[in-house]
């Protein structure tokens, strides 16, 4: 059961956004319910901390005017409690902050109200459809994560878009390679390879995500990944490396 | 005659044919006058000079340079005798009369470029500093200077000769004379510009204050008209939501109408002081701001999110303003020339860490982030890479401050500045 909520300080607004929701809800018989529906951020705050293990669908405003906590604070605390939390903000424009938010909650989807009712009905109901998807596909295979922190915060991300950890150019500076992203932090890289044992020291300055290689050169002794970066492999890695590959009978190809 | 050469190369209002017929009469009453007569010639040449006053408009400046002039003569003259007798002892020649001809012409070559060079510094000082030369407070002050130099000279070389002093006392004296001109010059030039630096620096702390206390003028209106247009977008809504469930086709269409008309003028970019206030920080205020308002003149859209007021960030402040510099022209750079051209910049408040994040459409997809802040590398097509090699040696020396990069929907950078 994929529990909803709704936080949305005009009774209006509120009345439609909810009928919208059950009605999709029912007429798709997903196995979800509106759990939860209110003008008071806190109601929900203390909805959330009682129960666990939630993994729940929130639609969020993100000022409620005359309330203590706004939609960025209910937002950082749902997801205290409730780490695989969907959330969707829905919102004037004006209130949005969509790179904050993006970096601080990362959530599913921003609606902006501004764009008319038709529109937001119908994103509405396709931030439900995502939700119920993850939330089903979830339960068979849980996915693997990864996480590095930065000033006492913690940043999660899927496993699969890790490719590889170096050594920064700066004593303790660790650079993580991800799919599209690349992010320098604090660490040691001989402290990161006890830590994720998911990944493979192939080199002393190289800690490699082995599922992402997509090409070994064994003459070179460079691996490659899908987007063209490479890593050095050290002479007595490369053996233990490729039976990882066997054994775990990955697509590499090696030459 | 010397002294009147001198007038007319320093003031260019002398150029004048009814000057020079003037001067020459001068001249020749003079040189009668001295034929006779000689003692006082000095203060007699500079007061026939000061005749000349009827022909200039600007008084002051004229009795500067005359005082100038003459004040020059007279010491070059004086000096310029002992430098002919020092050069004719150091080439042995005798005082006979041909050479006395020859001491003369020697003397007179010698002040004349004395002369010469007096005038050639004063225009350069008049060039230089043409500010002091028009200011009236400094012409006074300068005329006063000279003035009582030239009288403290007058009174002792008539003294000397009144009392028979010799020759050699009298040098004695004028060298005095001219080390406290000298140190009377110094000491007024330094007091002329700790005056006027302070006089600029409390203007410049005047408008400073002035413009501060616009920009917060700017920003609570700003915040009204904020706070307004989120009410009146709101009642708009829930309006809306009442219209809609009612049963009225024609007032349902009106509505809309009314609606879509008046969200397109609130949805518009307002102006870059949105959330402006809550950054405290002062660089980076004032390179956001300053940002900003080159984008907006290029017709990119800015946006600034801040949600908490951020009053201090743990790093040198002037390495966040180049960083952020940097990073906001790389920005305004890749988006030139899009068609739905966007730059935002969020600064994000952690308990124990700042976060700045730039971020700007992208017009193609960049596939190697690594290769952008290798050294060199510019990749004109993005925009990106020029400057953030800069950036990366600016910021990977500090422990405290790490960044990222990413390109997903669209290019960002991330500086993480965790408080000490």
């Amino acid at each position: 059961m994929l529990k909803t909520f709704i936080v949305e300080d005009d009774p209006e607004q509120l009345a439609t956004l909810k009928q919208t929701i059950t009605n999709h809800i029912m007429i798709n018989d997903f196995d979800m319910e509106l759990t939860l529906a209110t003008g008071q951020a806190q109601e929900l705050l203390d909805y959330v901390i009682d129960s666990q293990a939630m993994d729940g669908l929130y639609f969020l405003d993100i000022e409620y005017p005359g309330q203590d906590t706004n939609g960025l604070e209910l937002a950082t605390k749902i997801r205290e409690h409730d780490v695989n939390a969907r959330i969707v903000f829905v919102s004037t424009h004006s209130e949005m902050a969509f790179l904050t938010f993006e970096r601080r909650i990362e959530p599913l989807d921003f609606i902006v109200k501004d764009l008319g009712q038709a529109t937001v009905k119908a994103k509405v109901e396709t931030d439900i459809r995502v939700a119920y998807d993850r939330y089903t596909k979830q339960n068979v295979t849980s996915k693997a994560m990864f996480s590095y922190s930065k000033g006492g915060q913690l940043f999660n991300l899927p496993l699969e878009q890790v490719l590889f950890i170096e050594t920064g150019t700066s004593r303790n500076k660790l650079v993580l390679h991800l799919t599209e992203r690349l992010v320098q932090y604090n660490g040691k890289i001989s402290d990161e390879t006890v830590a994720h044992p998911e990944l493979f020291r192939v080199h002393k300055s190289f800690l490699v995500n082995p599922q992402m290689l997509v090409r070994v050169d064994k003459q070179q002794q460079l691996g490659y990944f899908e987007n063209g970066e490479s890593v050095d492999i050290a002479i007595r890695k490369m053996h233990d490396l490729l039976a990882l590959i066997k054994q775990s009978q990955w697509a590499v190809k090696l030459d | 005659m010397l002294v009147f050469m001198l007038q007319i190369l320093i003031n260019r209002e002398l150029r004048q044919r009814r000057v020079y017929f003037s001067i020459i009469l001068m001249a020749l009453a003079l040189t009668g006058i001295y034929m006779l007569y000689d003692d006082y010639s000095d203060i007699m040449t500079f007061v026939v000079n000061l005749g000349l006053l009827a022909f200039v408009r600007r008084k002051k400046f004229f009795i500067v340079t005359s005082l100038t002039a003459t004040l020059a003569y007279i010491l070059f003259s004086f000096f310029g005798n002992y430098a002919t007798e020092a050069i004719f002892r150091t080439f042995d020649f005798g005082l006979d009369q041909w050479s006395g001809w020859l001491f003369e012409i020697i003397g007179e070559i010698i002040v004349t470029a004395c002369m010469l060079a007096v005038v050639a510094s004063f225009k350069f000082l008049q060039k230089r500093y043409p500010r002091q030369f028009n200011d009236k407070v400094a012409l006074n002050v300068i005329v006063s200077a000279l003035a009582v130099v030239a009288v403290a000279f007058f009174a002792i070389t008539t003294a000397a000769d009144n009392y028979n002093i010799g020759s050699g006392f009298l040098g004695i004296l004028m060298l005095i004379m001219v080390a406290i001109l000298l140190i009377n010059g110094g000491t007024f030039i330094y007091l002329f510009y700790s005056y006027t630096m302070r006089v600029q620096s409390h203007r410049q702390a005047l408008e400073r204050k002035q413009y501060d206390i616009y920009v917060n003028n700017l920003e609570s209106s700003y915040q009204n008209i904020r706070k307004f247009r989120h009410d009146y977008q709101n009642i708009l809504l829930s309006l809306g939501e009442y219209i809609h469930t009612g049963d009225d086709p024609q007032l349902q269409r009106y509505f809309d109408e009314v609606v879509t008309n008046s969200q397109q003028s609130l949805t518009r970019d307002f102006g870059h002081f949105d959330n402006l206030e809550r950054i405290k920080e002062r660089s980076l205020k004032a390179i956001i701001q300053n940002k900003f308002s080159v984008a907006r003149q290029a017709g990119i859209q800015v946006r600034l999110e801040a949600n908490e007021p951020v009053t201090e960030i743990a790093i040198d402040p002037v390495t966040l303003a180049r960083v952020s510099g940097i990073l906001l022209d790389n920005a305004i750079e890749a988006v030139r020339g899009q068609s739905n051209s966007q730059i935002a910049v969020a600064v994000v408040k952690y308990p124990k860490m700042v976060e700045l994040l730039v971020a700007n459409s992208l017009r193609h997809p960049i596939d190697r982030l690594d290769e952008l802040m290798a050294p060199g590398h510019t990749s004109k097509g993005a925009g990106h890479g020029q400057g953030l090699a800069t950036v990366r040696e600016l910021l990977d020396p500090i422990d405290n401050v790490t960044y990222e990069i990413s390109a997903r929907q669209q290019f960002e950078f991330i500086i993480s500045i965790e408080s000490e």
